[in-house]
Protein backbone atom coordinates (compact mmCIF):
# COMPACT_ATOMS: atom_id res chain seq x y z
CA UNK A 1 0.00 0.00 0.00
CA UNK A 2 0.94 3.42 -0.46
CA UNK A 3 2.47 5.44 2.37
CA UNK A 4 2.00 9.20 0.15
CA UNK A 5 -0.85 11.03 1.26
CA UNK A 6 -3.43 11.55 -1.61
CA UNK A 7 -5.76 14.76 -2.26
CA UNK A 8 -8.69 12.32 -2.67
CA UNK A 9 -9.48 8.87 -1.12
CA UNK A 10 -12.83 8.10 -3.31
CA UNK A 11 -14.31 4.69 -1.38
CA UNK A 12 -16.07 2.69 -4.00
CA UNK A 13 -16.04 2.19 -7.87
CA UNK A 14 -19.41 2.48 -8.70
CA UNK A 15 -20.14 5.48 -11.12
CA UNK A 16 -20.50 8.10 -8.57
CA UNK A 17 -16.96 7.27 -7.60
CA UNK A 18 -15.38 6.69 -10.93
CA UNK A 19 -16.91 9.86 -11.46
CA UNK A 20 -15.69 11.90 -9.03
CA UNK A 21 -12.10 10.14 -9.51
CA UNK A 22 -12.44 10.96 -13.15
CA UNK A 23 -12.82 14.59 -12.89
CA UNK A 24 -10.27 14.91 -10.06
CA UNK A 25 -7.85 13.09 -11.87
CA UNK A 26 -8.05 15.24 -15.09
CA UNK A 27 -7.96 17.85 -13.22
CA UNK A 28 -4.41 16.47 -11.82
CA UNK A 29 -5.21 15.69 -8.63
CA UNK A 30 -3.62 12.57 -6.43
CA UNK A 31 -6.46 10.28 -6.27
CA UNK A 32 -6.92 6.72 -5.22
CA UNK A 33 -10.13 4.83 -5.93
CA UNK A 34 -10.38 1.66 -3.21
CA UNK A 35 -13.22 -0.88 -4.31
CA UNK A 36 -13.89 -4.15 -2.50
CA UNK A 37 -14.34 -6.18 -5.68
CA UNK A 38 -11.45 -7.36 -7.20
CA UNK A 39 -12.30 -6.14 -10.35
CA UNK A 40 -14.11 -2.86 -10.24
CA UNK A 41 -17.76 -4.01 -11.40
CA UNK A 42 -17.59 -7.34 -10.18
CA UNK A 43 -20.04 -6.23 -7.39
CA UNK A 44 -21.98 -3.92 -8.64
CA UNK A 45 -25.82 -3.92 -9.98
CA UNK A 46 -28.20 -2.38 -11.34
CA UNK A 47 -31.65 -2.80 -12.97
CA UNK A 48 -30.85 -1.85 -16.38
CA UNK A 49 -30.73 1.05 -17.79
CA UNK A 50 -29.03 4.68 -17.76
CA UNK A 51 -30.03 7.98 -18.89
CA UNK A 52 -26.69 9.16 -21.14
CA UNK A 53 -26.83 13.01 -20.67
CA UNK A 54 -24.60 13.18 -16.92
CA UNK A 55 -21.69 10.88 -18.30
CA UNK A 56 -21.87 12.58 -21.71
CA UNK A 57 -20.47 15.55 -19.61
CA UNK A 58 -17.31 13.40 -18.89
CA UNK A 59 -16.79 11.63 -21.60
CA UNK A 60 -18.64 12.92 -24.80
CA UNK A 61 -20.24 10.37 -26.96
CA UNK A 62 -19.14 7.99 -24.39
CA UNK A 63 -21.96 5.22 -26.46
CA UNK A 64 -18.93 4.96 -29.34
CA UNK A 65 -16.62 3.20 -26.71
CA UNK A 66 -17.99 1.85 -23.62
CA UNK A 67 -19.66 -1.44 -23.54
CA UNK A 68 -23.15 -0.34 -23.66
CA UNK A 69 -26.38 -2.66 -24.08
CA UNK A 70 -28.52 -1.33 -26.80
CA UNK A 71 -30.26 2.34 -27.28
CA UNK A 72 -33.26 2.34 -25.51
CA UNK A 73 -35.94 3.17 -28.63
CA UNK A 74 -39.22 1.62 -27.16
CA UNK A 75 -40.56 2.11 -23.25
CA UNK A 76 -43.39 0.40 -22.12
CA UNK A 77 -45.85 0.56 -18.76
CA UNK A 78 -47.92 -2.35 -17.81
CA UNK A 79 -50.29 -2.78 -15.51
CA UNK A 80 -50.67 -6.40 -14.33
CA UNK A 81 -53.05 -8.80 -12.39
CA UNK A 82 -52.56 -12.59 -12.24
CA UNK A 83 -54.26 -13.12 -15.54
CA UNK A 84 -54.11 -10.02 -17.78
CA UNK A 85 -51.83 -7.20 -18.74
CA UNK A 86 -52.74 -3.63 -20.04
CA UNK A 87 -49.68 -2.06 -21.58
CA UNK A 88 -48.54 1.37 -22.87
CA UNK A 89 -46.29 0.98 -25.70
CA UNK A 90 -44.44 3.83 -27.46
CA UNK A 91 -41.74 3.38 -29.88
CA UNK A 92 -39.72 6.54 -30.88
CA UNK A 93 -36.64 6.36 -33.07
CA UNK A 94 -36.18 9.47 -31.76
CA UNK A 95 -35.17 8.61 -28.43
CA UNK A 96 -32.68 6.45 -30.25
CA UNK A 97 -31.24 9.40 -32.14
CA UNK A 98 -30.75 11.73 -29.10
CA UNK A 99 -28.86 8.79 -27.23
CA UNK A 100 -31.13 9.22 -24.59
CA UNK A 101 -30.87 6.06 -22.46
CA UNK A 102 -28.85 2.90 -22.68
CA UNK A 103 -29.38 -0.49 -21.58
CA UNK A 104 -26.30 -1.71 -19.26
CA UNK A 105 -24.99 -4.10 -17.60
CA UNK A 106 -23.09 -3.10 -14.62
CA UNK A 107 -19.57 -5.61 -14.46
CA UNK A 108 -18.73 -4.75 -17.93
CA UNK A 109 -19.93 -1.49 -18.13
CA UNK A 110 -18.00 -0.10 -14.70
CA UNK A 111 -15.00 -2.25 -15.35
CA UNK A 112 -14.98 -0.18 -18.56
CA UNK A 113 -15.49 3.04 -16.56
CA UNK A 114 -12.78 2.92 -14.09
CA UNK A 115 -9.95 2.03 -17.41
CA UNK A 116 -10.93 5.07 -17.93
CA UNK A 117 -10.43 6.30 -14.67
CA UNK A 118 -6.79 5.17 -14.61
CA UNK A 119 -5.68 6.46 -18.04
CA UNK A 120 -6.51 9.67 -16.60
CA UNK A 121 -3.86 8.81 -13.94
CA UNK A 122 -5.84 7.73 -10.55
CA UNK A 123 -4.65 5.18 -9.01
CA UNK A 124 -7.20 2.21 -8.24
CA UNK A 125 -6.68 -0.53 -5.72
CA UNK A 126 -9.30 -3.24 -5.71
CA UNK A 127 -10.02 -6.18 -3.68
CA UNK A 128 -9.23 -3.95 -0.37
CA UNK A 129 -12.47 -3.43 2.16
CA UNK A 130 -12.37 -0.07 3.94
CA UNK A 131 -13.18 -1.44 7.88
CA UNK A 132 -13.65 2.74 8.98
CA UNK A 133 -12.67 6.18 7.83
CA UNK A 134 -9.55 7.57 9.81
CA UNK A 135 -10.65 10.71 11.38
CA UNK A 136 -8.99 12.98 14.31
CA UNK A 137 -10.48 15.68 15.79
CA UNK A 138 -13.78 15.39 14.12
CA UNK A 139 -11.72 15.73 10.70
CA UNK A 140 -11.78 12.52 7.86
CA UNK A 141 -8.11 12.47 6.94
CA UNK A 142 -8.36 9.40 5.12
CA UNK A 143 -9.34 5.30 5.90
CA UNK A 144 -8.80 2.13 7.35
CA UNK A 145 -8.47 -1.04 5.80
CA UNK A 146 -7.14 -4.15 8.49
CA UNK A 147 -3.51 -2.89 9.28
CA UNK A 148 -3.22 -0.29 6.43
CA UNK A 149 -4.23 3.49 6.97
CA UNK A 150 -4.41 5.34 3.98
CA UNK A 151 -4.57 9.21 4.36
CA UNK A 152 -5.94 12.17 2.07
CA UNK A 153 -6.88 15.69 2.60
CA UNK A 154 -10.37 14.72 1.78
CA UNK A 155 -12.60 11.08 1.15
CA UNK A 156 -15.47 10.66 -1.28
CA UNK A 157 -18.05 8.09 0.25
CA UNK A 158 -19.52 6.58 -2.65
CA UNK A 159 -19.98 3.02 -1.34
CA UNK A 160 -23.31 2.68 -3.00
CA UNK A 161 -26.99 1.71 -1.28
CA UNK A 162 -25.90 0.05 1.52
CA UNK A 163 -23.16 3.42 3.49
CA UNK A 164 -21.35 1.34 6.57
CA UNK A 165 -19.09 3.60 6.62
CA UNK A 166 -20.95 7.20 6.40
CA UNK A 167 -23.74 5.12 9.27
CA UNK A 168 -20.50 3.90 11.53
CA UNK A 169 -18.81 7.16 11.50
CA UNK A 170 -22.00 9.02 11.84
CA UNK A 171 -22.63 10.94 8.72
CA UNK A 172 -25.85 9.81 7.92
CA UNK A 173 -28.73 8.31 9.31
CA UNK A 174 -29.52 4.55 9.12
CA UNK A 175 -31.39 3.37 6.20
CA UNK A 176 -35.17 2.69 7.18
CA UNK A 177 -36.81 -0.21 5.77
CA UNK A 178 -39.62 2.69 4.14
CA UNK A 179 -36.96 4.45 2.50
CA UNK A 180 -35.13 1.72 1.24
CA UNK A 181 -35.89 -1.10 -1.52
CA UNK A 182 -34.59 -4.41 -2.18
CA UNK A 183 -34.36 -5.12 -5.95
CA UNK A 184 -33.84 -8.33 -7.55
CA UNK A 185 -32.89 -9.85 -10.80
CA UNK A 186 -32.42 -12.11 -12.92
CA UNK A 187 -29.91 -12.23 -16.18
CA UNK A 188 -32.12 -14.10 -18.50
CA UNK A 189 -30.09 -15.74 -22.07
CA UNK A 190 -32.25 -15.36 -24.57
CA UNK A 191 -29.65 -14.59 -28.06
CA UNK A 192 -30.02 -10.84 -29.75
CA UNK A 193 -31.73 -12.33 -33.21
CA UNK A 194 -34.53 -13.47 -30.57
CA UNK A 195 -34.57 -10.53 -28.42
CA UNK A 196 -35.14 -8.25 -32.12
CA UNK A 197 -37.79 -10.59 -33.21
CA UNK A 198 -40.07 -10.80 -29.49
CA UNK A 199 -39.45 -7.28 -28.55
CA UNK A 200 -39.75 -5.56 -32.03
CA UNK A 201 -36.12 -4.11 -31.80
CA UNK A 202 -33.83 -3.05 -35.10
CA UNK A 203 -29.99 -4.11 -34.13
CA UNK A 204 -29.12 -2.44 -30.97
CA UNK A 205 -32.61 -0.91 -30.13
CA UNK A 206 -33.85 -1.81 -26.76
CA UNK A 207 -36.51 -1.71 -24.34
CA UNK A 208 -37.51 -0.59 -21.23
CA UNK A 209 -40.58 -1.78 -19.80
CA UNK A 210 -42.20 -1.39 -15.91
CA UNK A 211 -45.33 -3.34 -14.64
CA UNK A 212 -47.76 -2.26 -11.54
CA UNK A 213 -49.46 -4.79 -10.24
CA UNK A 214 -48.70 -8.43 -9.78
CA UNK A 215 -45.16 -8.65 -9.92
CA UNK A 216 -45.37 -7.85 -6.58
CA UNK A 217 -48.56 -9.82 -5.29
CA UNK A 218 -50.22 -6.47 -5.20
CA UNK A 219 -47.59 -4.61 -2.71
CA UNK A 220 -46.14 -1.48 -3.62
CA UNK A 221 -43.36 -1.87 -5.67
CA UNK A 222 -42.64 -3.08 -9.48
CA UNK A 223 -40.99 -5.12 -11.85
CA UNK A 224 -38.68 -4.49 -14.81
CA UNK A 225 -37.17 -5.55 -17.88
CA UNK A 226 -34.13 -4.58 -19.57
CA UNK A 227 -33.13 -5.86 -22.91
CA UNK A 228 -29.46 -6.23 -23.32
CA UNK A 229 -27.12 -7.59 -26.42
CA UNK A 230 -27.93 -11.14 -26.15
CA UNK A 231 -30.08 -11.50 -22.88
CA UNK A 232 -32.78 -9.77 -20.96
CA UNK A 233 -32.75 -8.07 -17.36
CA UNK A 234 -35.79 -9.25 -15.30
CA UNK A 235 -36.49 -8.61 -11.68
CA UNK A 236 -38.72 -6.42 -8.88
CA UNK A 237 -37.80 -3.73 -6.65
CA UNK A 238 -39.91 -3.39 -3.64
CA UNK A 239 -40.11 -0.83 -0.71
CA UNK A 240 -38.59 -2.99 2.31
CA UNK A 241 -41.00 -2.55 4.27
CA UNK A 242 -43.73 -3.84 2.33
CA UNK A 243 -41.06 -7.03 1.33
CA UNK A 244 -41.01 -7.46 5.37
CA UNK A 245 -45.18 -8.36 5.18
CA UNK A 246 -45.35 -8.87 8.67
CA UNK A 247 -48.96 -10.60 8.39
CA UNK A 248 -47.37 -13.05 6.05
CA UNK A 249 -44.44 -13.73 7.52
CA UNK A 250 -45.23 -17.52 6.86
CA UNK A 251 -46.72 -17.30 3.05
CA UNK A 252 -44.29 -17.69 0.71
CA UNK A 253 -45.37 -16.33 -1.92
CA UNK A 254 -44.91 -13.16 -0.11
CA UNK A 255 -41.24 -13.94 0.50
CA UNK A 256 -38.94 -11.96 -2.10
CA UNK A 257 -37.16 -14.89 -4.12
CA UNK A 258 -40.53 -16.36 -4.88
CA UNK A 259 -42.06 -12.93 -6.35
CA UNK A 260 -39.35 -12.76 -9.22
CA UNK A 261 -40.15 -16.54 -10.25
CA UNK A 262 -43.79 -15.63 -9.87
CA UNK A 263 -43.34 -12.57 -12.80
CA UNK A 264 -41.05 -14.73 -14.81
CA UNK A 265 -43.68 -17.49 -15.36
CA UNK A 266 -46.47 -14.96 -15.49
CA UNK A 267 -48.17 -15.55 -18.66
CA UNK A 268 -47.64 -12.56 -20.46
CA UNK A 269 -43.72 -12.91 -19.61
CA UNK A 270 -43.46 -17.02 -19.86
CA UNK A 271 -44.06 -15.94 -23.14
CA UNK A 272 -41.49 -13.45 -24.14
CA UNK A 273 -38.76 -15.61 -22.65
CA UNK A 274 -39.41 -19.03 -23.50
CA UNK A 275 -36.39 -20.68 -23.89
CA UNK A 276 -34.63 -18.52 -21.99
CA UNK A 277 -31.82 -19.27 -19.34
CA UNK A 278 -31.05 -17.74 -16.08
CA UNK A 279 -27.44 -16.79 -16.07
CA UNK A 280 -27.41 -15.00 -13.00
CA UNK A 281 -29.08 -13.85 -10.09
CA UNK A 282 -28.70 -11.00 -8.51
CA UNK A 283 -29.85 -8.33 -6.02
CA UNK A 284 -29.08 -4.71 -4.22
CA UNK A 285 -30.65 -2.11 -1.92
CA UNK A 286 -32.47 0.87 -3.71
CA UNK A 287 -32.66 4.11 -1.54
CA UNK A 288 -36.33 4.89 -2.37
CA UNK A 289 -36.78 7.67 -0.19
CA UNK A 290 -36.73 10.20 -2.54
CA UNK A 291 -35.54 14.40 -1.69
CA UNK A 292 -36.78 14.07 1.93
CA UNK A 293 -34.66 11.24 2.77
CA UNK A 294 -31.19 12.99 1.76
CA UNK A 295 -29.24 14.10 4.42
CA UNK A 296 -29.44 18.01 4.75
CA UNK A 297 -25.43 17.83 5.20
CA UNK A 298 -23.85 15.97 2.41
CA UNK A 299 -20.35 17.78 2.58
CA UNK A 300 -18.53 16.92 6.19
CA UNK A 301 -15.32 17.72 7.25
CA UNK A 302 -13.15 16.12 4.71
CA UNK A 303 -15.48 13.76 3.76
CA UNK A 304 -18.38 14.23 0.77
CA UNK A 305 -21.72 12.00 0.22
CA UNK A 306 -22.08 11.03 -2.93
CA UNK A 307 -24.41 8.95 -5.72
CA UNK A 308 -26.73 5.91 -3.39
CA UNK A 309 -24.38 6.67 -0.16
CA UNK A 310 -26.61 10.01 -0.16
CA UNK A 311 -30.04 8.86 -1.68
CA UNK A 312 -29.93 9.90 -4.76
CA UNK A 313 -32.23 8.00 -6.10
CA UNK A 314 -35.59 9.26 -8.48
CA UNK A 315 -38.57 7.10 -8.44
CA UNK A 316 -41.36 8.75 -10.66
CA UNK A 317 -43.08 5.94 -11.52
CA UNK A 318 -42.74 5.87 -15.03
CA UNK A 319 -39.21 6.96 -14.75
CA UNK A 320 -36.21 5.31 -12.36
CA UNK A 321 -33.04 7.68 -12.04
CA UNK A 322 -29.95 7.01 -9.72
CA UNK A 323 -27.19 6.73 -12.53
CA UNK A 324 -27.26 9.94 -13.60
CA UNK A 325 -27.66 11.41 -10.17
CA UNK A 326 -25.14 9.22 -9.28
CA UNK A 327 -22.44 10.69 -11.90
CA UNK A 328 -23.20 14.07 -11.75
CA UNK A 329 -22.99 14.36 -7.80
CA UNK A 330 -19.53 12.49 -8.25
CA UNK A 331 -18.64 14.81 -10.90
CA UNK A 332 -19.65 18.10 -9.06
CA UNK A 333 -17.58 16.48 -5.61
CA UNK A 334 -14.93 16.23 -7.96
CA UNK A 335 -15.08 19.85 -8.44
CA UNK A 336 -15.99 20.80 -4.62
CA UNK A 337 -12.48 18.77 -3.97
CA UNK A 338 -10.64 20.90 -6.20
CA UNK A 339 -11.73 24.11 -5.04
CA UNK A 340 -10.89 23.19 -1.58
CA UNK A 341 -7.51 22.92 -2.34
CA UNK A 342 -6.92 25.67 -4.57
CA UNK A 343 -8.17 27.30 -1.40
CA UNK A 344 -6.14 24.79 1.03
CA UNK A 345 -9.46 24.40 3.38
CA UNK A 346 -10.72 20.82 3.81
CA UNK A 347 -13.15 21.63 6.42
CA UNK A 348 -16.71 21.65 6.02
CA UNK A 349 -16.33 25.01 5.53
CA UNK A 350 -14.32 24.43 2.46
CA UNK A 351 -16.25 21.98 1.01
CA UNK A 352 -19.42 23.57 1.25
CA UNK A 353 -19.16 24.38 -2.55
CA UNK A 354 -20.66 20.78 -3.09
CA UNK A 355 -23.90 21.38 -1.02
CA UNK A 356 -24.03 25.08 -3.18
CA UNK A 357 -23.38 23.14 -6.69
CA UNK A 358 -25.55 20.31 -5.98
CA UNK A 359 -28.47 22.50 -5.34
CA UNK A 360 -27.83 24.39 -8.49
CA UNK A 361 -27.67 20.64 -10.85
CA UNK A 362 -30.26 18.52 -11.68
CA UNK A 363 -29.31 16.50 -8.85
CA UNK A 364 -31.52 18.13 -6.25
CA UNK A 365 -33.44 20.32 -8.39
CA UNK A 366 -35.01 17.05 -10.16
CA UNK A 367 -34.92 15.27 -6.58
CA UNK A 368 -37.08 18.42 -5.39
CA UNK A 369 -39.44 18.05 -7.98
CA UNK A 370 -40.50 14.50 -7.72
CA UNK A 371 -40.52 14.82 -4.09
CA UNK A 372 -44.37 13.76 -3.28
CA UNK A 373 -43.57 11.10 -5.99
CA UNK A 374 -42.48 8.84 -2.99
CA UNK A 375 -45.75 9.40 -0.83
CA UNK A 376 -47.96 9.01 -4.16
CA UNK A 377 -46.30 5.60 -4.70
CA UNK A 378 -46.95 4.38 -1.34
CA UNK A 379 -50.51 4.47 -1.72
CA UNK A 380 -52.17 0.71 -2.03
CA UNK A 381 -55.07 1.17 -4.50
CA UNK A 382 -51.58 1.55 -7.10
CA UNK A 383 -50.58 -1.73 -6.77
CA UNK A 384 -54.30 -3.84 -6.05
CA UNK A 385 -57.44 -1.61 -7.25
CA UNK A 386 -56.31 0.38 -10.46
CA UNK A 387 -54.55 -2.83 -11.98
CA UNK A 388 -57.62 -5.13 -11.60
CA UNK A 389 -59.87 -1.48 -12.27
CA UNK A 390 -58.09 -1.68 -15.77
CA UNK A 391 -58.09 -5.40 -16.29
CA UNK A 392 -62.08 -5.12 -15.74
CA UNK A 393 -62.53 -2.51 -17.77
CA UNK A 394 -60.75 -4.08 -20.96
CA UNK A 395 -62.26 -7.19 -20.60
CA UNK A 396 -65.70 -6.07 -20.85
CA UNK A 397 -64.87 -3.74 -23.44
CA UNK A 398 -63.30 -6.48 -25.75
CA UNK A 399 -65.69 -9.18 -24.87
CA UNK A 400 -68.50 -9.69 -27.68
CA UNK A 401 -71.35 -11.93 -26.31
CA UNK A 402 -74.42 -10.91 -28.68
CA UNK A 403 -76.03 -9.13 -25.15
CA UNK A 404 -73.88 -6.72 -23.48
CA UNK A 405 -74.06 -3.85 -25.32
CA UNK A 406 -71.21 -1.26 -23.63
CA UNK A 407 -72.95 2.37 -22.28
CA UNK A 408 -71.36 4.99 -20.63
CA UNK A 409 -73.25 4.23 -18.06
CA UNK A 410 -72.29 0.66 -17.86
CA UNK A 411 -68.18 1.63 -18.23
CA UNK A 412 -68.84 4.19 -15.44
CA UNK A 413 -70.53 1.26 -13.22
CA UNK A 414 -67.45 -1.25 -13.96
CA UNK A 415 -65.48 1.71 -12.96
CA UNK A 416 -67.33 1.95 -9.64
CA UNK A 417 -67.13 -1.58 -8.67
CA UNK A 418 -63.41 -0.90 -7.81
CA UNK A 419 -63.38 2.56 -6.15
CA UNK A 420 -65.21 5.29 -5.40
CA UNK A 421 -65.60 8.42 -7.79
CA UNK A 422 -64.16 10.49 -5.25
CA UNK A 423 -61.21 8.44 -4.43
CA UNK A 424 -60.88 8.25 -8.32
CA UNK A 425 -60.46 11.39 -9.00
CA UNK A 426 -58.19 12.54 -5.71
CA UNK A 427 -55.51 9.85 -6.92
CA UNK A 428 -55.91 11.22 -10.50
CA UNK A 429 -55.32 14.79 -9.11
CA UNK A 430 -52.30 13.54 -6.78
CA UNK A 431 -50.77 11.63 -9.50
CA UNK A 432 -50.67 14.94 -11.90
CA UNK A 433 -49.16 16.65 -9.08
CA UNK A 434 -46.77 14.34 -8.07
CA UNK A 435 -45.40 12.98 -10.85
CA UNK B 1 -39.52 -21.58 -18.70
CA UNK B 2 -40.03 -23.59 -15.52
CA UNK B 3 -39.90 -22.32 -11.64
CA UNK B 4 -36.12 -22.36 -10.04
CA UNK B 5 -35.71 -22.75 -6.77
CA UNK B 6 -33.91 -20.32 -5.08
CA UNK B 7 -30.79 -23.20 -5.20
CA UNK B 8 -31.04 -23.43 -8.76
CA UNK B 9 -30.83 -19.82 -9.43
CA UNK B 10 -27.73 -18.97 -6.86
CA UNK B 11 -26.27 -21.97 -8.78
CA UNK B 12 -25.50 -19.68 -11.81
CA UNK B 13 -24.05 -16.86 -9.68
CA UNK B 14 -20.34 -17.16 -9.05
CA UNK B 15 -18.97 -17.06 -5.75
CA UNK B 16 -14.96 -16.58 -4.49
CA UNK B 17 -15.47 -18.79 -1.35
CA UNK B 18 -14.13 -17.44 1.81
CA UNK B 19 -13.80 -18.97 5.27
CA UNK B 20 -14.81 -16.76 8.34
CA UNK B 21 -18.57 -15.51 7.99
CA UNK B 22 -18.85 -12.01 7.03
CA UNK B 23 -22.56 -11.61 8.78
CA UNK B 24 -23.02 -12.96 12.08
CA UNK B 25 -26.40 -13.70 13.88
CA UNK B 26 -26.51 -13.94 17.51
CA UNK B 27 -29.88 -16.54 17.43
CA UNK B 28 -30.35 -16.34 20.79
CA UNK B 29 -31.77 -12.51 20.51
CA UNK B 30 -34.23 -14.35 18.00
CA UNK B 31 -35.67 -16.34 20.13
CA UNK B 32 -37.49 -13.16 21.19
CA UNK B 33 -38.02 -11.69 17.62
CA UNK B 34 -41.52 -12.29 16.85
CA UNK B 35 -41.64 -10.87 13.36
CA UNK B 36 -38.50 -13.01 12.29
CA UNK B 37 -38.57 -10.12 9.06
CA UNK B 38 -35.30 -12.27 7.71
CA UNK B 39 -37.37 -14.61 6.79
CA UNK B 40 -39.18 -13.47 3.90
CA UNK B 41 -37.11 -10.68 2.72
CA UNK B 42 -33.67 -12.33 1.86
CA UNK B 43 -33.18 -12.65 -1.42
CA UNK B 44 -30.65 -15.66 -1.34
CA UNK B 45 -33.08 -17.26 1.36
CA UNK B 46 -30.36 -17.62 3.56
CA UNK B 47 -32.27 -17.40 6.90
CA UNK B 48 -34.32 -20.36 7.84
CA UNK B 49 -36.34 -22.01 11.09
CA UNK B 50 -35.43 -25.45 12.23
CA UNK B 51 -37.53 -26.83 14.81
CA UNK B 52 -38.21 -22.76 16.12
CA UNK B 53 -34.83 -22.45 15.65
CA UNK B 54 -33.71 -19.61 13.38
CA UNK B 55 -30.11 -20.39 11.45
CA UNK B 56 -28.68 -18.45 8.77
CA UNK B 57 -25.90 -19.77 6.27
CA UNK B 58 -23.64 -17.22 4.71
CA UNK B 59 -22.76 -18.98 1.69
CA UNK B 60 -24.59 -17.82 -1.12
CA UNK B 61 -25.21 -14.75 0.39
CA UNK B 62 -25.01 -11.78 -2.23
CA UNK B 63 -24.11 -8.66 -0.09
CA UNK B 64 -27.56 -6.25 -0.68
CA UNK B 65 -27.72 -5.25 2.84
CA UNK B 66 -31.75 -6.42 3.31
CA UNK B 67 -31.18 -8.21 6.28
CA UNK B 68 -29.17 -5.78 8.39
CA UNK B 69 -32.25 -3.33 7.53
CA UNK B 70 -35.00 -5.26 8.39
CA UNK B 71 -33.07 -6.99 11.69
CA UNK B 72 -32.66 -3.56 13.25
CA UNK B 73 -35.87 -2.22 12.15
CA UNK B 74 -38.30 -4.76 13.13
CA UNK B 75 -35.73 -7.79 14.05
CA UNK B 76 -34.08 -8.15 17.77
CA UNK B 77 -30.85 -7.00 15.91
CA UNK B 78 -29.16 -9.66 16.27
CA UNK B 79 -27.41 -9.21 13.05
CA UNK B 80 -23.94 -8.27 12.30
CA UNK B 81 -23.16 -7.07 8.80
CA UNK B 82 -19.78 -6.47 7.26
CA UNK B 83 -18.62 -7.27 3.74
CA UNK B 84 -16.27 -10.03 2.75
CA UNK B 85 -12.85 -9.39 2.98
CA UNK B 86 -10.63 -8.36 -0.13
CA UNK B 87 -12.23 -9.18 -2.70
CA UNK B 88 -14.24 -12.62 -2.32
CA UNK B 89 -17.76 -13.31 -2.20
CA UNK B 90 -20.05 -12.61 -4.68
CA UNK B 91 -18.54 -11.86 -7.94
CA UNK B 92 -21.17 -11.07 -10.92
CA UNK B 93 -20.19 -11.28 -14.25
CA UNK B 94 -23.45 -9.47 -15.75
CA UNK B 95 -24.05 -7.38 -12.89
Amino acid sequence: MPDEKFDCIVVGAGLAGLAAAYQMATDGLQVLVVEKAKVPGQKNVSGGRMYSHALAKLIPRFWEEAPVERAVTREGVTFMTRESAFSIDFESKKLGDLHNSYNVLRTKFDAWFSEKVAARGAMIIPGARIDRLHIEDGQVKGVIAGSDKLLADSVVLAEGANPLLAEQAGLKPPLKPHQTAVGVKEVIKLGADVINDRFRLGMDEGMAQVFVGAPTSGLPGGGFLYTNRDSVSLGIVMPIDSAMGFEHARDKRRQVPELVEDFRTHPYLAKLLRGGEVVEYSAHMVPEGGYRQVPKVLAHNGALLTGDSAGFVINAGLTFRGMDLAIESGRIAGVAVKRAKDKGDFTRGGLKEYERLLKQSFVLKDMKRFRNAPGFLSNPRMYTTYPEMISDLFETLFTVDGEKHLSRKEVRQVLMRHVSPVTLAMDALKGVRSL
Amino acid sequence: MKRLSIEERLGTTVFDQFEEPHITVDNRLCVDCVEKPCLNTCPSRLYTLHEGVLTFQYEGCVECGTCRVVCHNGGNKAVRWTYPHGGLGVRYREG
